[in-house]
């Protein structure tokens, strides 16, 4: 993701101050941007590589949290109206999940005030923290675990897991390119947060290739179902499970005879037991190192 | 020949002021039943497509409605300042708008009230708003047909005796 990448495509969304400060941030560290974290009576914080950084008064990068450019509940209002499109109603469904996904994919996930009714988060009120996650587009980085994906001509159920930040998304968007170009595979996507594709009026800003058919912002269980029914495909790509609805979800998609690639936010092996008479094959990637694989299991 | 020209002249004129004057409470009437035409359109796009407010004017500017230039006026704004928040777009369109249309200070307050909840809350409460909305509107479209009943045809041939007054009064 380079810096103009970022300045067209989140710059917009900012608020106009916050814009201007991030505007006087030198490309090159704009380059390496991981995240934007902006809270209400806080500093502007930028994260590069997992490390923390403050802007300061001066627009320079400090580790130090003092005479720092200070964040107010009006910029953060501003932005998410601009973040919702002055449409609330339209988000209110991801707000409740804790995050919104703006227009190229990306991941704004926020905090606030939860309201709840009857035992469910009916809206997030006095939202007072949002974390720009800057998504990355990383072509071949599915290179390597393909070949432990495809046998011959067969597509493995595969759950790929890691902790956050460790690249699942970016990986199985290469995996749905891979298999759709090179396997002549049709893909299918339910793409339940707009992460992986990234649709914009119906087209994919991301590369997911072109045998590709995606489903977005509908819950995994529908979305799989529809494409079953509709799209026939050889394999179904989906991000993050973890509900018990989720697992239903693919153990009937299992039955029909579509292969599931997926992911899971886990790390330890004994957390993935439960998924192991599942999946064929369980990956798991190293956290500290991106889109590294640590382990394998059912090689 | 000159005298029956004259007359003709003075009496067209003089009916045509009626007339226009008259059109004034037949436009605002209009205009205030397309408000509410609009604002259940508005209703139906956020609940059942979840459109964006911006997508939603859009398609308002297509439909041929009397208020279809006020939303233009809305459009037109936030295409020239972007940074601009919906509810002040909608405050300075209602403020043209106001300029050009019969429409009283208090259909203007309505106009601003509806940028305010434009957008801000999630359908349930948006449909809540409109409701309210709509209420008020219902009151506006009465008295306005009310109005323009009794005062359209009051100016209509208030013009027409005007003009023979005044051909009367002169020749």
């Amino acid at each position: 993701m380079t810096s103009d990448n970022i300045k067209s495509d989140i710059f917009p969304y900012l608020s106009p101050k916050i814009r201007q400060y991030l505007l006087n941030v030198e490309d090159a560290y704009l380059n390496n941007l991981h995240e934007i974290r902006i809270g209400i009576n806080k500093p502007v914080m930028l994260v590069f590589d997992g490390k923390v950084y403050f802007l300061d008064k001066n627009y320079n990068l400090t580790k130090s949290y003092k005479n720092c450019l200070i964040i107010e509940q009006a910029e953060i209002e501003k932005t998410l109206e601009f973040m919702t499109k002055s449409s609330v109603y339209a988000a209110i469904d991801d707000l409740k999940k804790g995050f919104l996904t703006i227009s190229g994919g990306y991941r704004v996930g926020i905090c606030g005030r939860c309201v709840f009714d009857n035992d469910k988060i009916s809206y997030i009120k006095n939202i007072s923290y949002l974390n720009i996650r800057i998504k990355r587009e990383v072509k071949g980085c599915a290179e390597k675990i393909i070949q432990k994906i495809i046998n011959g001509d067969d597509i493995k159920n595969t759950l790929i897991a890691g902790r956050v930040k460790s690249g699942k998304t970016t990986l199985i968007r290469d995996i749905a390119r891979i298999l759709s170009d090179s396997f002549s595979k049709k893909v299918s996507i339910a793409d339940e947060r707009g992460e992986i594709a990234a649709l914009d009026n119906g087209s994919a800003l991301n590369d997911v290739g072109i045998l590709t058919s995606v489903m977005e912002f509908c819950p995994k269980i529908k979305a799989m179902t529809m494409l079953i029914r509709s799209m026939s495909p050889d394999v179904i790509i989906t991000d993050e499970i973890g509900s018990d609805e989720d697992i239903i979800a693919i153990k009937k998609a299992l039955l029909s005879g579509v292969k599931i690639i997926t992911t899971i936010h886990a790390d330890k092996k004994e957390d993935l037991k439960m998924y192991e008479n599942i999946f064929d094959i369980i990956v798991i990637l190293d956290g500290d190192k991106k889109g590294e694989i640590k382990e394998i299991i059912g090689d | 020949m000159i005298k029956i020209l004259s007359c003709i002249m003075i009496l067209i004129s003089s009916i045509a002021l009626g007339y226009l004057k008259a059109l004034d409470f037949e436009k605002r009437y209009s205009v205030l039943v397309s408000l509410k035409t609009s604002i259940v359109f508005i209703e139906n796009e956020m609940s059942l497509i979840r459109e964006s407010v911006i997508d939603i004017i859009k398609k308002l500017c297509s439909k041929d409605l009397e208020t279809g230039l006020f939303y233009k006026e809305v459009l037109n704004e936030k295409e020239k300042n972007n940074e601009m928040a919906i509810s002040d777009v909608f405050k300075i369109a209602a403020d043209n708008f106001y300029k050009y249309m019969p429409i009283t200070n208090d259909d203007k307050a309505l106009l601003y009230l509806l940028g305010e909840s434009f957008g801000k809350s999630d359908v349930e409460g948006q449909i809540k708003i409109f409701n309210t909305l709509k209420c008020e509107l219902d009151a506006k479209i009465e008295e306005a047909k009310s109005l323009k009943n009794k005062n359209a045809k009051l100016y209509k041939s208030l013009g027409f005796y005007m003009g023979i007054l005044i051909i009367v009064m002169l020749f």
